[in-house]
């Protein structure tokens, strides 16, 4: 058994070396759940309940091993922007309608249809965009001023979205008679 | 008789004797008949009213319906057929070989073909079509119509989870004549009262011809009443086999009659008749009978399972298909032969259709009842608007966000991994319970909840009810204190040995999980591998009061105690709870509140009120983006880093793992892009465990999250934010050439500014690919 696990812990040692980041070293881990003996299992196929094959372990991996990743990968740095993927059919659909539920003085059902959209594409700035006007119209300056806040915070690194976005935060704040608040959204607006 | 008249006879012959007297109780006679003849007129009014009133106003206390979420169909959704399949059968789709109708589905190993039956939803009508999905992966590739149009967005109906229901208990769903199959209401009227479309309420013949049964068998098997009578019976009258309800019986009958057409009067039987029982609940209608024992809309029925449902209108406990397959097999060929017998259906029909098996599902596939911990959710949710009178009554739909294949897929999860730790520790884990969360951490929607490892289990609500110590869970407000107050990702802990005096109490003294101390250390190395003494020792440097401030700006309402255990976690939660407060840390520091309902209608349809996405920032998108760092630390290298054993290392995710005290409770609660999960498991009686948070929940929550089409999660850096290159041995500043070196974020001029000599050139950083372009691509 224990030469069995030797060579299947080289191979993982070995594997994972091929394939993470190069050795960084972290010291020894220690965890809130210490561990005391290296016991990796082999991983094997098993057929699971619904039709599809689950890769799964024969028994327990995790905190129980000591034995390591030697290059675990360290926390991916957060992109500076992330520009919204090409918005979906279904999406676009969705926005339409909106709009026009909007044009038609539907609020209620526009709301439902962005929220729809959300649902497909929460990372899709224009979604909380019309959100947060929509809200305006509801006379909901508060929750609109948060759609809008989130909708920055997803935008973030996108200058011109930022410009967009805390003009609306101005109006918002202007129609609630925050003019202090207005004034301050208007400023940083101008910065990009 | 005669006798009887004898009296009368001798009071005439008084009459004789006095004459004024005579006419005297003439007249009084008169008077007597006249008052008889009004009150009986007035009584006729009366019943006559009261069969009107009950017939035209509501007739029936209707359920509060709750359905899952419509599952939403568009190219470029991540679906499996897999996936479908368990939306499908929660639905009651067959699933054949060939499409012929609705409600039917075909697959091959790409492609779905399924005719769907359309829902009226409050924002528009989806009609029933046939779909035909095509499927890359785990990816919907294709969606078009039958003639091969491709369709943009679909809705499929959604799956109806439960009811609340009247106090009576009565559970129905209400159907119109048309939507019944014609077979149906032939059958019915074949089999209880042939002469229906001729008699006027009360059919003598049909009494007459019961009566010569009756004679004949020599004992009472047949009533006689029409299927008017039976309607009077059982609507407007008590069970109670009086003479008073007998005699009520054929005026009120004649009466209904008299005001009401008989498609009305077959369409109110149709709905009224009980057909079946389960536990406290009673199935009225042929609607939901037809759902209950086919899980099949009615109009989808055949003739053999019409036959079987009228054939139960005489005894349906005596005739449950369930328990007494025989005899229900018996009575609906019984049914079967009067349509042949009154020529409504031809030998061929008549032949097949008795060749047919039963087909009743087994009651497990009704999903109705399969969700009770996250009805239980919903309930409480809608009481805080709605009467119990009017949901037990009124109709109302109930729109969720539940996502059965979700649930499902957590379920699956929850038990294996159970049983697995269960093999493993054997009597140890004797007993050993869970709890689950799942929601969408972009719009608070919780799609699934478990409250027992007995998932149908309408007892205690481990999720909501079950307040257990969080453990180490609460060590992110901890950090998140320290971090707004201007501690930095390198501030040096001090993870030596703690007490702290308490008066009137022995001093507090934390110990690490090892019992080791870790001397000096940098706080998000302290956070990722949950060290106790150093975070024991921020906890109190930062301030108790501040830290129960970050709770409760994370969603936590309930009332916390300001002691210093509290750092550690000895404070109470449910695992909802839970999944609130790493909710706000998932969604950038925007507080919303988890919600089960959108939506509520009323019987038909109208929208009554809904519940809109919400949200608050309470945290800056600059320290929750710390924190967000440091709580992938702890799935990368810390606490929680075996989910990347069977998670792919480009999926990011954050989390933390949770111990209580002694090892009663195993908590994980983390999140991806789309997932947020929150696990606890422990025992009801409160003993230790053999695992801590990593060894049982991190378990389910990664076994559950390997079935999930995940997306990473992935914050964008805000602008107050930079990302300097720090030698790890002494937290200041390093070069991405240097070994040691780690990238980690700052608030803008809060980094280190002293500089280490780079050590040694960490050759493989060198732009050679793969690796380098790999590297780019993350640190660009």
């Amino acid at each position: 058994m224990n030469t069995f696990r030797i060579v299947i812990v080289s191979l993982v040692v070995g594997f994972t070396g091929c394939t993470a980041l190069p050795p960084v070293s972290q010291g020894p881990i220690e965890d809130h759940d210490v561990m005391i003996e290296p016991e990796v299992e082999p991983t094997v196929i098993i057929s699971g309940v619904d039709d599809d094959i689950v890769v799964q372990s024969s028994s327990e991996i995790g905190e129980d091993e000591l034995i390591e990743k030697p290059n675990k990968a360290i926390v991916p740095v957060a992109p500076s922007s992330i520009e919204a993927a090409p918005k979906n059919a279904a999406v676009v659909a969705l926005l339409d309608s909106a709009k026009q539920q909007k044009q038609g003085g539907e609020l209620r059902s526009a709301q439902t249809s962005l929220q729809r959209a959300q649902r497909i594409a929460p990372r899709e700035p224009e979604v909380y965009y019309d959100l947060a006007k929509v809200h305006i119209e509801l006379e909901d300056y508060g929750l609109a001023e948060q759609v809008a806040l989130k909708g920055v915070s997803i935008v973030q690194g996108q200058p011109k979205q930022l410009h967009k976005f805390w003009t609306l935060i101005a109006d918002i704040r202007t129609v609630a008679g925050n003019k202090s608040g207005a004034k301050k959204a208007k400023e940083i607006a101008d910065r990009y | 008789m005669a006798t009887k008249k004898t009296p009368k006879r001798s009071r005439r012959n008084k009459k004789t004797v006095k004459p004024s007297l005579t006419i005297k109780l003439f007249k009084f006679l008169l008077k007597l008949m006249l008052v008889a003849v009004i009150l009986m007129g007035l009584g006729l009014i009366y019943l006559d009213n009261q069969v009107r009133q009950k017939f035209e106003g509501k007739r029936w206390a209707l359920p509060a319906k709750v359905y899952a979420r419509p599952l939403e169909l568009y190219v470029g959704r991540p679906l499996s057929i897999a996936e479908l399949k368990i939306e499908l059968r929660g639905l009651g789709y067959q699933f054949v070989k060939k499409v012929t109708q609705l409600g039917q589905a075909e697959f091959s190993s790409t492609k779905a073909i399924i005719s769907s039956r359309g829902f009226k939803f409050a924002d528009g009508v989806e009609h029933a079509q046939k779909l035909i999905l095509e499927f890359s992966g785990e990816m919907l590739s294709g969606l078009s119509d039958h003639r091969g149009t491709s369709l943009t967005l679909i809705r499929l109906e959604p799956v109806l989870i439960g009811g609340i229901y009247p106090l009576n208990n009565e559970d129905r769903d209400l159907i119109q004549l048309q939507d019944a199959p014609q077979g149906l209401a032939d059958a019915l009227i074949a089999i209880e009262d042939r002469s229906f479309y001729q008699h006027h309420g009360v059919s003598p013949r049909g009494i007459a011809r019961a009566m010569w049964v009756n004679i004949k068998v020599g004992r009472f098997v047949q009533g006689g009443s029409t299927l008017t009578q039976q309607l009077i019976k059982n609507f407007y009258l008590t069970s109670d086999r009086t003479l008073a309800r007998k005699l009520l019986e054929i005026p009120m009958a004649l009466l209904l009659e008299l005001h009401y057409s008989k498609d009305e009067i077959l369409e109110a039987y149709l709905n009224e008749v009980f057909l079946g029982q389960e536990g406290a609940r009673a199935i009225h209608g042929f609607g939901l009978a037809s759902q209950y024992y086919f899980a099949q809309p009615i109009q989808e029925l055949k003739l053999h399972q019409v036959a079987l449902l009228a054939g139960m209108v005489k005894g349906p406990t005596s005739h449950n298909p369930r328990r007494y397959a025989e005899k229900a097999k018996a009575r609906r060929d019984l049914v079967l032969k009067a349509l042949y017998d009154t020529g409504k259906i031809d030998e061929k029909q008549y032949q097949s259709a008795v060749a047919k098996p039963l087909g009743i599902v087994k009651q497990a596939s009704l999903l109705k009842g399969a969700y009770p911990a996250y009805l239980d959710l919903v309930k409480r949710q809608l009481r805080q608007s709605y009467d119990d009178e009017d949901l037990r009554s009124e109709g109302l739909r109930v729109f969720t966000s539940l996502d059965p294949i979700a649930q499902n897929k957590a379920e699956i999860a929850l038990l294996k991994t159970i049983k697995n730790l269960e093999g493993k520790h054997g009597e140890k884990v004797k007993d050993l319970q869970g709890s689950m969360v799942v929601t969408e951490p972009q719009t608070g929607e919780v799609l699934a909840i478990i409250g027992g490892r007995k998932t149908r289990y309408q007892g205690f609500n481990r999720a909501l009810d079950a307040v257990r110590p969080i453990g180490s869970l609460v060590k992110p407000a901890v950090y998140l204190t320290a971090l707004e107050q201007g501690y930095t990702l390198v501030s040096e802990l001090d993870d030596s040995p703690y007490s702290l005096a308490i008066k009137g109490s022995p001093d507090w003294q934390p110990q690490n999980f090892n019992h080791k101390s870790h001397g000096i250390v940098p706080l998000h190395t302290a956070l990722a591998h949950s060290y106790n003494l150093s975070t024991a020792r921020l906890g109190m440097e930062v301030g108790l009061d501040k830290v129960i401030n970050t709770l409760q700006r994370l969603g936590v309402k309930r009332p916390i105690d300001s002691y210093p255990s509290l750092l550690l976690g000895a404070q109470g939660l449910s695992p909802f709870e839970v999944a609130t407060m790493y909710q706000t840390i998932a969604a950038n520091g925007f507080q919303m509140p988890l919600r089960t309902i959108r939506l509520v209608t009323d019987s038909v349809g109208e929208e009554l009120s809904r519940y809109p996405f919400k949200l608050k920032q309470t945290i800056s998108s600059n320290s929750i983006h710390l924190l967000q760092y440091s709580l992938q630390e702890v799935t990368r290298v810390g606490t929680a880093r075996s989910i990347y054993w069977q998670l792919p290392e480009h999926i990011n995710v954050a989390g933390k793992t949770g111990t209580s005290d002694d090892q009663r409770d195993s908590w994980f609660a983390g999140f991806t892009g789309n997932r947020l999960a929150v696990v606890w498991l422990g025992r009801d009686d409160n003993a230790p465990l053999p695992f801590t948070g990593s060894g049982g929940a991190l378990r389910v929550w990664t076994s559950y999250m390997t079935t999930e089409t995940l997306d990473s999660f992935t914050s964008v850096a805000p602008e107050g934010i930079e990302y300097l290159w720090i030698d790890q041995e002494s937290g200041e500043l390093s070069a991405e050439t240097c070994l040691n070196a780690q990238q980690l974020p700052f608030l803008l001029g809060t980094g280190p500014t002293l500089s280490v000599d780079c050590i040694g050139q960490n050759k493989e950083v060198s732009p050679s690919p793969p690796f380098g372009g790999w590297m780019n691509n993350w640190f660009r």
